[in-house]
């Protein structure tokens, strides 16, 4: 008889698992100047993700900016086939409004994905903004529910502003975890930290646990607000 | 002379040789009952200091448990259960003597004890136990992978709520069974809502067993097979896999 590692036959088509994750961009007028170094950012994730063999099929992201109203910019998609959208200045800062929306689209994934059999891990909410929320009549109700789903561990939010940010307001939000300050001109650094992260997430195993790199080191892109 | 006989093998995954770290898989197999066989598999949490540590403790400790029990069928459960709390109980006191965190010797564990006639299973955490019956030769998988919400999660013998998550089954009428960890999931699984037997992964193994003559040599064919390339690249994570078969009906 031949060899058994001849005769096993190993299944490999089962759908890699999936790390779902929300990039909520503040998009309102005061954020003109920083907008190429965030188009720049997201090009450069892009880039990171699909050089990656593991992360490209993993890693699903979907970019929604606020800036006068909420917008989706398509469907969560595979890193593989990720484009950056196109973004422009204009308007106030509906961040609640953003939030939510982040929520609901979250929600529906995990939806889809238990539908279709596609395991996942828990899934990111990366916040970026340069002010503070103007939808302030909703802010409360986000802060609720942003606040509950960290609790019930249905995602980790993260959040950064630069140093014109309201950190107060942010720090409402997870009252576990600290707002970043985005060191000035390290758009760059901070995107490349994200792409690390999600590598590192997207290949972790049952009882891993996976530590994000101290953004706030001498080094890092981040501070933590004073 | 006991009916049932048990080969397997663990091996270091390519992730953890590349890194220098140990295996952190382990699996012990013993007698069980005069006729029967047990075995039990331990998967150590990749983030524990000391997970091979743990994962060696609780399979040797639960298979010595199950190698001194009853062996009736209407007993099992309750043998079960009395074997994994002797292995919780082994790796606690090995935290203590080392004087570590119980959790940093944290590791899943999957257990089984075979009959003439019935088998049963305790399971806690990853890993799975796929059967063959005996009259038809069918494949069912008698236990699934568990874990929470996210596909990084799972349960351990160290979690607080371990007896909550720990399942005991008993199944009649199989001739053969196969335990695998983690590592060998995605290889041997189809992955769905509780998953499947993926059959051209188990039903050659489950006919190996009729060729088996020399334990140590179906020992080393196991081992050849977790070290082969399809299977290293399947997974970066130690792979064990035990199969348990009746040879006398």
């Amino acid at each position: 008889m031949s060899a058994l590692v001849d005769r096993v036959r190993v299944n490999d088509n089962n759908r890699e698992p999936r790390q779902p994750l929300v990039l909520l961009v503040d998009t309102s007028s005061s954020m003109t100047n920083d907008l190429p170094d965030v188009a720049a950012g997201l090009d450069g994730l892009r880039g990171a993700l699909v050089g990656d063999p593991v992360a490209r099929n993993r890693v699903e992201l979907v970019v929604v900016t606020f800036g006068g109203r909420v917008t989706t910019h398509g469907d969560f998609g595979e890193a593989a086939l990720f484009e950056p959208p196109p973004l422009s200045a204009s308007g106030d800062t509906p961040m609640a409004a953003a939030l939510t929306q982040a929520l609901d689209l979250l929600e529906a994934k995990k939806l889809a994905y238990r539908r279709s059999g596609l395991d996942y891990y828990r899934p990111l909410v990366f916040l970026l903004t340069d002010g503070e929320p103007t939808d302030m009549a909703r802010w409360p109700e986000a802060v609720r529910r942003v606040r509950e789903a960290e609790r019930d561990r249905k995602l980790v939010l993260l959040t950064v502003g630069t140093s014109t940010a309201s950190f107060p307001r942010l720090a409402e939000l997870c009252p576990g975890r600290v707002p970043l300050r985005l060191k000035e001109a390290q758009w760059a650094s901070m995107f490349q930290w994200l792409s690390r992260s999600l590598q590192a997430r997207s290949r972790s195993r049952p009882g891993d646990e996976v530590p994000l790199e101290d953004p706030t080191g001498p080094r890092g892109w981040g501070t933590l607000p004073s | 002379m006991s009916a049932w006989q048990v080969v397997g093998a663990s091996v270091r995954g390519p992730d953890h040789a590349r890194e220098g770290s140990p295996g952190q898989d382990a699996w012990a197999r013993g007698l069980f009952g005069g006729r029967g066989a047990c075995v039990c598999l331990c998967d150590g949490a990749g983030s524990a200091s000391h997970a091979e540590v743990g994962a060696r403790v609780v399979a040797d400790a639960v298979v010595a448990a199950l190698a001194e029990a009853p062996a009736g069928e209407s007993a099992a459960t309750e043998t079960l259960r009395r074997a994994c709390a002797a292995g919780r109980a082994a790796l606690l006191q090995r935290a203590a003597d080392l004087a570590v965190a119980p959790t940093a010797l944290a590791c899943t564990l999957v257990a089984a004890v075979c009959m003439d006639g019935w088998v049963a299973v305790a399971h806690l955490g990853d890993g799975a136990v796929v059967g063959r019956r005996a009259d038809d030769g069918e494949l069912a998988l008698l236990s699934a992978p568990d874990r929470g919400e996210y596909v990084n999660e799972t349960w351990f013998v160290t979690s607080a709520a371990w007896a909550t998550h720990l399942r005991i089954g008993v199944h009649d009428e199989i001739s053969a069974l196969c335990v695998v960890t983690d590592g060998c999931q995605e290889a041997s699984l189809v992955r769905g809502d509780r998953g499947s037997p993926f059959a051209p992964f188990f039903a050659p193994l489950f006919d190996f067993t009729a060729e088996v003559s020399d334990l140590a040599a179906a020992d080393a064919e196991v081992l050849r097979l977790l070290d082969g390339a399809a299977m290293r690249g399947s997974s970066g994570d130690d792979k064990t896999l035990a199969i348990a078969w009746l040879t006398s009906p």
